[in-house]
């Protein structure tokens, strides 16, 4: 089975339209997605990830390399066919109303006739938007317009979904629908190509990322190795205000360091050994004192996302 | 291929109805005519030709420049608001994309023309005591011209970087279209063997002008008209394939 994304040794320089200077956007890259994966495209503002994205799409022209999507090259238009988009800012034209864009998809997609109307029905359905079918698209708002746009990639039900920042402009609600849509996408097989720097879904949504810095691709993780990273304590919430002292006459003198802070009215104790995390948590529970949380704490995408596109400022954080 | 390309035409087409340029290029016309007729009256001739001259010359004139103004920006309106990524992230390819445009402002433009071209008869109409369908057959040419300049705006569009520059190419080349005898006159006056080579590759627009000769009952007839109608949309594709050409190689920045 061919894999969702090919992208072997891609390099993309920009070319000044009268100098005809070129200036290295992008060093060159390889890498596969899986049919079926969901996969993080991480970097900073300005880093390449929309450049990427435009190379993916045929917008633009690799300087070096290749890419396939589900094995058709990329410069063949019929290997997006199975594509859906969803661009970072949603640009749409303001004289069309929500049903029109989401058919504008459709037909574009090659959905004949008969079917559009049943299809942009349902899509609006799915994004939340059936109310506002003949609403001007000039009238929405940031987050109502990118739910348009999710709107019109998923309207011809792709295999890959290519996602560039399709979380901003939502609020937290609109953001977990979204969030919710794209786990629902991936459940029933879609690929994922998520372009992001909101970590937190990133590392929600996605099996890989990878990390883009000025253009160099720094690397390739899997989410699931990031949870086998050395264990880094356990962090034990009690929703009451107590100190040092109180905290030892309930948990016992510790066998190995613990640390303790107090937060607004709630304390929040980090032990690092397991043994005495679990005895100070049973502990905890037959005192009868108010349990926030208790988690077992791991290295963080944002750490390792952190630690890669700024190492010295990962350093300094580490080192405080 | 047919349902992407009837989707741009489709989007083209509603993107200039509902813009204002519409409707103002329609009341123009209305109040031009309207304008005109105390001064029809004070002629010497006779008040209704001068009226159905000035009518048809205002239709053309003003549907020449919709295509003109809608035609230099489009492109770069779309490179601007960067909705030409939600079109071409589908699998259309840039020649379809190309010839929806043309198709949607020749139609926007025709639509317009024959409105205005009806108007004008229905208004001659009223003043003479029956309306004068001989001047319909100004549409077909109408349309011809139109087509031509469409797909002159789009070729600039796909070559030119700023609109402006894009639409000053583009009246230009109208101009030299509409004075061709001229120009076939100077061309085989020059010693210049080059120049020979200009004049096919310049829409002979001067032929498509059948208003003046209608005013003296000089009726084209269907085959003329037919012809005309072909060398417009024939021209006009060809237009729209080069700029299909220059444009498909090019990045979309």
């Amino acid at each position: 089975m061919s894999a969702a994304l090919e992208i072997d040794n891609l390099s993309y320089a920009r070319r000044h339209p009268w100098t005809g200077r070129r200036t290295s956007t992008l060093d060159p890259f390889s890498l596969s997605v899986a049919q079926g994966e969901a996969f993080g495209f991480l970097g900073h503002n300005g880093a390449g990830k929309t450049t990427t994205i435009k190379n993916i799409l045929g917008l633009v022209t690799p300087t070096t390399g290749s890419i396939t999507l589900f094995g058709i090259d990329n410069r063949n238009p019929a290997s997006r066919g199975s594509v859906g988009y969803v661009p970072e800012n949603p640009y749409f034209y303001d004289h069309l109303r929500v049903g029109e864009a989401i058919s504008l998809g459709a037909q574009l997609a090659g959905i004949s006739g008969r079917e559009i109307k049943k299809v942009v029905g349902d899509t609006l359905e799915r994004v939340g938007l059936s109310s506002r079918y003949t609403s001007p698209l000039r009238t929405l708002s940031k987050g109502l317009l990118q739910r348009v746009a999710i709107g019109h990639a998923l309207v011809s039900s792709p295999r890959l979904l290519i996602l560039d920042e399709p979380f901003s402009g939502l609020d937290p609600i609109g953001r977990r629908e979204m969030r919710n849509l794209f786990e629902e996408e991936r459940r029933s097989g879609t690929t994922l190509f998520l372009a992001s720097h909101i970590l937190s879904d990133v590392e929600a949504l996605c099996d890989r990322v990878s990390i883009m810095v000025k253009g160099k691709l720094r690397g390739i993780f899997s989410c699931e190795d990031l949870g086998k990273q050395p264990s880094r304590g356990y962090e034990l919430i009690i929703g009451a205000a107590l100190n040092y002292d109180d905290i030892l006459a309930i948990i016992g003198k510790p066998s190995s360091e613990i640390e303790c802070r107090q937060q607004h009215s709630v304390t929040v104790i980090t032990i690092i050994d397991a043994d005495q995390a679990r005895t100070a948590l049973t502990r905890c529970i037959e005192k009868n004192l108010p349990i926030a949380s208790f988690y077992h704490q791991r290295p963080t995408l944002e750490e390792l996302y952190v630690a890669i596109v700024d190492p010295s400022t990962a350093r300094s954080e580490g080192g405080g | 291929m047919r349902g992407r390309i009837a989707a741009i035409w489709g989007l083209t087409f509603r993107e200039a109805l509902r813009s204002r340029l519409f409707s103002l290029a329609i009341g123009f016309v209305g109040c031009l005519v309207l304008m005109v007729t105390p001064y029809a009256h004070a002629t010497l001739g006779d008040p209704i030709a001068v009226i159905k001259h000035l009518g048809l010359a205002a239709a053309s004139l003003v549907s020449i420049t919709v295509v003109m103004v809608a035609g230099s920006t489009f492109l770069q309106k779309e490179f601007t608001r960067k909705t030409i990524y939600l079109l071409l992230a589908r699998p259309l390819r840039r020649w379809e994309f190309l010839a929806g445009k043309f198709l949607g402002l020749t139609s926007v433009a025709t639509t317009l023309y024959g409105l205005m071209v009806v108007a004008v008869i229905g208004y001659a109409g009223l003043l003479e005591g029956r309306p004068d369908w001989r001047l319909l057959w100004v549409v077909p040419y109408g349309i011809s011209e139109l087509a031509i300049v469409s797909a002159i705006t789009i070729l600039f569009s796909a070559i030119v970087v700023t609109p402006v520059l894009n639409g000053m190419f583009a009246f230009g080349i109208w101009i030299v279209g509409r004075s061709h005898p001229w120009l076939t006159t100077t061309v085989e006056s020059s010693s210049l063997p080059i120049l020979r080579f200009i004049l096919p590759i310049i829409p002979d627009l001067s032929a498509l002008q059948v208003a003046d000769g209608l005013m003296y009952d000089e009726i084209p007839g269907v085959i003329h008209a037919a012809a005309g109608l072909g060398y417009g949309i024939t021209f006009g594709l060809g237009l729209v394939m080069l700029a299909a050409t220059l444009r498909g190689l090019a990045d979309i920045p």
